[in-house]
């Protein structure tokens, strides 16, 4: 029974403590502290939006527009942000913005019957759609005010505001989804969404929910992604919704929905966090990061694939027996 | 009954797509055939150089009607801008109607100024003013516009062809300069020289920008000189980096490179950012990172407008302590009136001097009009800049 315990988790963290060795060997300078903080920035925006991610996961849907909403959310955030709004109440409006256009696709989704991938392509088009209408590109000359969680906020002087906003989130998730049932929810639905209805969940409500609050969280991403300079784009967070969507599902989140777990999507993001830095150090061109990505996730998910078939025919062949 | 109420209601959206879609491919198609009708306009345009003759003794000439259009690589950032108040100056002076459109920052491809360009095309503007993303893709469209009778010019950065005249900011020998001084004031003044030498990175942006092509090939040839030899790129795989034009990527990119720097041999002690959004990018991953290289062995440097730098160069912590550009709304300025004077006939390609406004006589080398020399700023001046 004992090697059934060796999860998708484990396998990854063998992994990550295997780059990190190598990485220790070959990378030279790898690990200073500014390099491994400035890692530890883009995992923690990474991380929060891959925990929102993942809930939306495993109840089997999935959130395609989440780049584009943290782009008009950061947007929205360079707008209040000029006039002089100080963190707190950033990261309110942010977290308020995001869990408002999550939940008007969870909504899409529930109320009129459209797969989660179609529903969120197309709020993806509509929320690209809006930024260019409300600014030319950019807002920039951001006051000192707006850069504080980035450029100030540092705890001990050296661990940045976000790892910490980073790791308040992530214990509140822990403890959330181990003790919550409404977490339970998310995986029944998951794995038998009519089953989970006939046992009475109120599948709707409890998807838009799951979305809504996915939606505080892609906020926070876009606070820390949008003040971590003077100028905020209508793009901050193109192409974002494919590193949370593959943290997660290299965590071993089925894409199917109703199995997978949080640490799991911790290393993932850890790992997604250390590629492109980690390739620069090893002196190959950074062009190749995305590539290596593509083939971690690859992978991982050919890896899993094998696994669960493997178990499955165990199973078929010997119920009951030593899997 | 719900249910298909809806479906109704899908199945007419559905309609309506089809609908507004075949009428979008008509106008299209309208549009094209609007090329026919255009030459008798064109023979309109033209009809100023004719009767220019007797008004060219005259100081002030009528440009009005005239509509020039122009095509920044993208909107919204600070140079564009300045660009663009510039070109507003010269294009009210004259009594012009000037458009203004470009892609927003992360479409900032070729294709998106293809779409913007088809549509001045079939609008018959008189003249287009454009500076490519892709100076070899944009040809084709260039030529179908000059075919159309438009007069096509490139700013700030050129096409490889199909275009009648190109403003050029800086040469990219004196942009090369310009940033290499920059980077070597502040480098000397460090301690580093031909006896302690300096590594050096490159940001470029998205590698296939004309610009910064012509200006890193520039570079490499002043490092091979003596005056510039001290500092040198280890490895171009790694140490030139092409984070593309997206912020969070740029972010990204430098704060990595920050953490490479410092005063050690395999450690880089000077960056120098090729674009006006890179430069601000440096600035800010050095205000942010955890445990700041020594402000004091290394250098940061680029192309920036001074707004973006101003703060960080009047920090003394902050090792940025230079910027390199040139007159950005003096280019918009400049390129209007290129283009004016273009359409009017008063200046043709072969010409070898025009006379632009308030900005005086500026000499035209085989088509080429040259703003000038690249101009470094630093904390002394660098307040003294209004964009």
């Amino acid at each position: 029974m004992k090697k059934k315990n060796l999860s998708t988790e484990f396998y990854l963290f063998l992994f990550l403590l295997v780059v990190s060795v190598f990485l220790a060997v070959f990378a030279k300078g790898f690990y200073t502290v500014n390099n491994l903080m400035s890692i530890l920035n883009s995992f923690s925006y990474i991380l929060i939006s891959a925990i929102g991610m993942n809930l939306i996961m495993l109840t089997g849907n999935i959130d395609v527009s989440t780049g584009a909403l943290i782009s008009v959310v950061a947007l929205a955030l360079a707008a209040i942000g000029k006039l002089g709004v100080p963190f707190a109440g950033l990261i309110l409006a942010g977290m308020l913005m995001g869990a408002v256009l999550s939940t008007l696709n969870g909504l899409f989704i529930t109320g009129m019957r459209i797969p989660a991938i179609v529903a969120t392509l197309a709020t993806t088009q509509i929320f690209q759609g809006i930024l260019p209408l409300t600014c030319e590109g950019s807002i920039y000359d951001l006051p000192a005010s707006f850069t504080w969680l980035s450029f100030e906020a540092k705890l001990f002087g050296f661990i940045p505001g976000s790892l910490i906003i980073c790791v308040i989130v992530t214990a509140f998730f822990l403890v959330f989804a181990r003790y919550s049932r409404f977490v339970k929810k998310l995986y029944a639905i998951g794995n038998n969404r009519e089953g989970a209805r006939l046992c009475g969940i109120q599948v709707d409500k409890t998807v838009v929910i799951c979305y809504a609050i996915a939606g505080l969280l892609f906020g926070i991403t876009a606070v820390i992604v949008a003040t971590a300079s003077q100028r905020c784009t209508t793009t901050m967070g193109s192409g974002m919704e494919m590193t949370f969507i593959a943290a997660v599902v290299l965590g071993g989140t089925s894409p199917a929905g109703g199995s997978g777990n949080l640490s799991g999507t911790i290393i993932g993001a850890l790992i997604l966090a250390m590629v492109a830095p980690a390739i620069t150090y090893l002196g190959i061109s950074s062009n190749w990061s995305d590539a290596v990505k593509g083939a971690i996730i690859l992978i991982s998910v050919v890896v899993s694939g094998a696994r669960y078939l493997k178990r499955k025919r165990v199973i078929a062949g010997a119920a009951g027996g030593e899997a | 009954m719900k249910n298909k109420s809806l479906k109704r209601i899908l199945a007419l959206c559905l309609a309506s797509v089809v609908a507004l879609s075949m009428a979008a491919c008509g106008s299209k198609e309208s549009g094209t055939t609007d090329q026919q009708p255009s030459e008798p306009a064109n023979t309109e345009a033209d009809a100023p150089e004719e009767a220019e003759e007797p008004a060219a003794g005259g100081e002030t000439k009528d440009y009005s009607g005239y509509t020039i259009a122009m095509l920044p690589k993208f909107k919204g950032e600070n140079y564009f801008d300045a660009v663009k108040v510039g070109a507003e100056e010269a294009a009210k002076e004259l009594g012009i109607t000037l458009l203004y459109d470009g892609p927003s920052q992360d479409q900032a491809t070729n294709q998106k100024q293809v779409d913007i360009l088809q549509g001045w095309i079939a609008q018959e503007v008189d003249a287009i003013l454009v500076s490519p993303n892709d100076a070899a893709a944009i040809v084709p469209t260039l030529e179908e516009a000059r075919s159309a009778g438009i007069k096509v010019l490139t700013f700030d950065a050129d096409a490889n062809d199909g275009r009648d005249m190109f403003i050029n900011q800086v040469t990219a020998e004196a942009a090369a300069k310009g940033l290499l001084d920059a980077a070597k004031q502040d480098l000397e003044a460090k301690g580093y020289g031909a006896d302690k030498k300096a590594n050096i990175a490159l940001v470029s942006g998205s590698g296939t920008d004309a610009n910064q092509t012509a200006w890193e090939q520039a570079i490499d040839i002043l490092l091979a000189t003596d005056d510039y030899s001290f500092m040198v790129i280890q490895n171009k795989d790694t140490d030139v980096l092409y984070p593309g034009t997206d912020e969070t990527k740029a972010n990204d990119a430098c704060a990595t490179l920050i953490s490479r720097m410092g005063p050690g041999e395999d450690q880089i002690q000077g960056a120098i950012a090729l674009s006006s959004m890179t430069t601000p990018a440096l600035g800010a991953q050095y205000e942010a990172a955890a445990s700041k290289p020594d402000a004091n062995a290394i250098a940061l440097t680029g192309l920036a407008t001074p707004n973006a730098l101003v703060s960080y160069i009047e920090d003394d912590t902050n090792p940025l302590n230079t910027g390199v550009l040139w007159n950005c709304m003096d280019l918009g300025y400049l390129s209007v009136q290129t283009a004016a004077q273009l359409v009017s006939g008063e200046i043709t390609a072969d010409s070898s001097s025009i006379t632009a406004g308030r900005m005086g006589e500026k000499e035209i080398v085989d088509g080429m009009v040259v703003l000038g020399d690249a101009l470094v700023f630093d904390a002394s001046n660098v307040s003294e800049f209004d964009y």
